[in-house]
């Protein structure tokens, strides 16, 4: 008996949330097509998202890149099929390493700091002496956070693909002795304009989604201290497995 | 001014307020009392909408709040000035932005006269040279200060402050009541004040009610509150004389 209704209780909680997050974002688009959007607190946004994230996408994209470049190889070697694997690795990149390894550091890195920072506003009760200042604040927090991290994470992810394929290019010529021309030669070649543009749009989806989660999560924090390190939790557990379901279904119904 | 008829707000079990009625008569310092964790916080963010209360009315220029729209609340409560017990200041902002932060919002005042009204209320509230300074770089007497700067610079109608002089030392405690005296004075503001100070109430309340098991038990003009003879209020007032 206490099982179904623990998971009943944890179906009805997951309902809830999903259509708190769902609202929560429309209202927070609705106020950029109604123009009124902030454009400093949109910068601010910018800056924190792209530049501080950036080092960590570099070193995570070099290594995946490495990595791949390595377990390609090692695969296609048996059919003779070496000289490829710059394009295999500059198409796993772009349609699916980069954005869903990138959306993942800027979970880690913007997402719980974006939990945590609109928490505490809300257990401090700024985020109270806002609205009674008649602001609104998912105009003036949420709003800027939401479109930064969707226009942000495309680029992020095109600098990742940058960065992996070096990555890729480094293992394979000079570590693995691939031929350098036929590398580039292959990515040139087979690579579709759309591999990549099919990546940016998941990036721009996977945004909207962590950010929404992450802004909900930290408008939703009671309890204290606690409760911000308990919705920080919320906001990178339910938003990097959101991640990984919304690939899925991106990369099965829609493309 | 401001009426409130049969106001209840419970968290879960626990009924805080308990079918609560208040008059806050216009231009008067109303001063609320109550031992701690009576509900005296819960009773201001009912009334500036950051709680829901489960039922009750609270009546302003004969409309109830509660049953207005957003867009017609937030007109109502840009005659609001709020004074949150922990200040509740925007910590990625210094303090001239706080200050600043509802006037420029709004745009109340033109631009390049900010920084001489900023500096102005600042004064009043007798804070030097802070306006670069972050909330985390300031004393909790401070951060009431400036709290209470950001509160008065938009010239609000009523303001309501949660124990204003809470955490200040007495010259700064006194000097605050005198502001409150004085902005009533000269600018007819209505003030709600909730404090655990009595000597803050008696200098500046017109009435004085008293808050206790949900209820405001006892109300009246400050003279004849004093002279109380409802034993829970006796009690308060005996030990407060007695510490
Ligand atoms: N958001 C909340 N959720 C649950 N309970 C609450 C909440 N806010 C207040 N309470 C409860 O309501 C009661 C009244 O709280 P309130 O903060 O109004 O007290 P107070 O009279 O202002 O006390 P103090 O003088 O110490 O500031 C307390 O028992 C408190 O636990
Ligand atoms: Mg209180």
């Amino acid at each position: 008996m206490f099982i179904f209704t623990y998971f009943g209780s944890l179906i009805v909680n997951f309902i809830d949330q999903l259509g708190g997050i769902v609202i929560l974002a429309s209202k927070a688009l609705i106020n950029v097509f109604k123009g009124s959007f902030r454009i400093k607190q949109t910068i601010d946004q910018f800056y924190t998202i792209g530049v501080t994230s950036s080092f960590i996408v570099i070193l995570t994209s070099l290594f995946i890149g490495m990595v791949e470049a390595l377990q390609i190889y090692h695969g296609f070697q048996k059919f003779g099929a070496e000289n490829i694997i710059g394009y295999t690795v500059a198409v796993s990149l772009g349609r699916e390493l980069s954005p869903v390894f990138t959306a993942l550091m800027i979970v880690a890195r913007n997402i719980s700091a974006m939990s945590a920072e609109i928490g505490t506003m809300k257990i401090t009760e700024q985020i109270d002496a806002m609205e009674v200042m008649a602001v609104d604040p998912i105009n003036y927090i949420v709003t800027p956070r939401i479109v930064a991290t969707v226009v942000m994470l495309p680029f992020l992810v095109a600098l990742s693909n940058v960065v992996g394929n070096i990555g890729g290019y480094i293992v394979g010529v000079f570590i693995l002795k691939v031929n350098s021309v036929s590398y580039i030669d292959n990515i040139k070649q087979y690579l579709d304009l759309s591999d990549l543009t099919y990546g940016f749009i998941k990036a721009a989806v996977f945004g909207l989604i962590i950010s929404s989660i992450g802004c909900y999560m930290g408008l939703n924090t009671s309890k204290g201290a606690k409760g911000v390190g308990l919705s920080t939790t919320k906001a990178v557990v339910v938003s990097s497995v959101a991640i990984l379901v919304a690939d899925y279904i991106l990369s099965a119904f829609l493309f | 001014m401001i009426e409130i008829k049969n106001l209840r707000k419970a968290f879960g079990n626990q009924v805080v307020l308990n079918n609560l009625d208040l008059k806050i008569e216009a231009g008067k310092i109303t001063v609320i009392l109550g031992k701690s964790g009576q509900g005296k916080s819960v009773l201001i963010k009912s009334i500036i909408g950051t709680l829901k209360p489960d039922s009750g009315k609270i009546m302003f220029d004969n409309k109830n709040l509660l049953d207005m729209k957003l867009p017609e609340f937030n007109k109502i409560r840009m005659k609001f000035g709020v004074l949150f017990q922990e200040a509740a200041l925007f910590d990625s902002m210094n303090v001239f932005e706080n200050v600043a932060f509802p006037v420029v919002e709004h745009k109340l005042i033109n631009k390049k006269n900010i920084k001489d009204e900023v500096r102005r209320v600042l004064d009043l509230v007798e804070l030097g040279d802070v306006e670069e300074k972050y909330p985390s770089e300031l004393s909790g007497g401070m951060k009431k200060r400036v709290g209470l700067a950001r509160a008065i610079i938009t010239k609000p109608q009523i303001i309501f402050f949660d124990e204003p002089t809470t955490g200040l030392d007495p010259i700064v405690s006194y000097s605050i009541a005198k502001l409150i005296k004085d902005m009533k004075a000269k600018l007819n503001t209505t003030c709600l004040v909730i404090t655990h100070d009595l000597d803050v109430a008696n200098l500046i309340a017109d009435f004085i009610g008293f808050l206790d098991g949900g209820k405001i038990i006892e109300f009246d003009e400050k003279e004849n509150f004093f002279r109380s003879n409802s034993p829970i209020v006796r009690e308060f007032l005996d030990a407060f004389k007695g510490g």
